[in-house]
């Protein structure tokens, strides 16, 4: 007996039968509510800005970044700014500053005697240094071949003898030359090294 | 504004539009309402149901995400009122006992007018007895069926409602379907005899 409709018949009958609808008077009730929601959320947008839409979040924001740029361009400058005298100070400059201290802490005379005593060592001191340090460079100077060592022509005829040997490729003999050349003239180790370093291997040093 | 997608008039409205819940009740009172009428055991009650479930998407306007399809979100409203209904009620019995009778038909389609009277009082005869069988479907198999003859949602979008895996709506839906059969035609076989 079921057989006697179909699926699309039992849809069919029931679309037809479909046909009842709220009443005018719900539909006016659910569309007021619907419109005094949608008034009262308009004033509550007009009410309740966003932070970021106030006058004055906008002003703070602009007066921070005045500041912050501000700061970072003098900042940028001073970092920028390398003083000609910004080097170590000069010895002379150091002994004054300790010779007030030491009138500072030490105000008897006979403490400023003392002082100063200890003040022309330290002076004496520091000329020795700067002699040391002086003769050191000029040492360091001559190893990294700042300066040319002064040659004599016994000095020139070795060279040349290497340098033959090199040129007949008789690496082995040069570098015993080198070698033997190396423990007659220590001075010339840096001009050595310098001179032959690219000629000859490192390897086989 | 009527050629807009249901999910874009509902953001037209979120923003204040309120000609975009106009577009947006006109196309789903109706199916909503019967949703209600079919399931409820008095039209006012149905009403009252209809009335709360678009209160409360008014109210929880805000709450709605594009993501999720116009439709299944209101009926999911409508299905969580009608538990909360039966919840209240503390019972499944007290859905729909009186007459369909109560509900205003306007049997007015093009097809109708090509019949002749008797055909449409047959026709109307078969449509009453129909409603008077949907009454007596399971709750569950009823709203499956509502939903998706009455609402349009697919089986996966009632599954999704209902917490129900698709193959269980299918079913659902098809067990409706047969029971409506066999409860007609045995209503009308007996009719005719």
């Amino acid at each position: 007996m079921s057989n006697k409709f179909s699926d699309q018949d039992i849809v069919s009958l029931y679309q037809q039968g479909a046909t009842e609808q709220p009443s005018a008077k719900l539909n006016e009730h659910i569309l007021n509510t619907a419109n005094a929601a949608a008034h009262v959320n308009n004033i509550t947008t007009i009410k309740k800005r966003r932070f970021y839409q106030t006058w004055y979040a906008q002003l703070s924001t602009a007066a921070s970044l005045v500041l912050v740029a501000v700061l970072y361009v003098q900042n940028t400058e001073q970092y920028n700014q390398v003083p000609s005298d910004l080097s170590v100070p000069k010895d002379s400059e150091i002994m004054q500053h300790e010779a007030i201290e030491a009138i500072h802490v030490a105000p008897n005379a006979k403490d400023v005697k003392a002082h100063a005593a200890m003040q022309n060592k330290k002076a004496q001191q520091s000329k020795r240094l700067q002699f040391e340090d002086h003769a050191l460079a000029t040492s360091t100077a001559l190893n990294h071949g700042d300066k040319e060592p002064e040659i004599t022509d016994s000095i020139k005829q070795k060279l040349t003898l290497i340098d033959e040997l090199i040129a007949q490729n008789k690496q082995a003999e040069a570098i015993k030359q080198i070698k033997k050349l190396q423990i007659e003239q220590p001075a010339l180790n840096a001009y050595l090294t310098k001179r032959y370093y690219a000629l000859i291997p490192q390897a086989q040093w | 504004m009527n050629n807009l997608a249901d999910e874009i008039l509902m953001q037209h409205y979120i923003q204040g539009d309120m000609n975009a819940f106009n577009v947006l009740y006109m196309r789903h009172k109706n199916s909503l309402y019967r949703y209600f009428t079919r399931q409820c055991a008095s039209v006012a009650l149905a009403e009252e149901l209809f009335q709360q479930v678009w209160v409360k998407l008014i109210n929880a306007r805000h709450r709605y995400k594009v993501s999720s399809k116009f439709s299944t979100y209101l009926y999911h409203i409508a299905h969580n009122e009608l538990v909360d209904y039966y919840r209240r009620q503390s019972t499944e019995n007290k859905v729909m006992q009186s007459s369909s009778a109560q509900l205003i038909d306007h049997d007015d389609t093009a097809e109708q007018d090509l019949l002749t009277p008797d055909d449409v009082l047959h026709q109307q005869h078969k449509v009453q007895q129909l409603k008077q069988c949907l009454e007596q479907l399971p709750r569950d198999q009823k709203e499956a069926f509502l939903l998706k003859h009455e609402a349009s949602l697919t089986l996966s979008e009632i599954g999704h409602l209902l917490s129900e895996p698709n193959e269980g709506i299918k079913s659902r839906i098809r067990y409706a379907l047969s029971k409506l059969k066999h409860c007609l035609s045995s209503k009308i076989g007996g009719n005719d005899e």
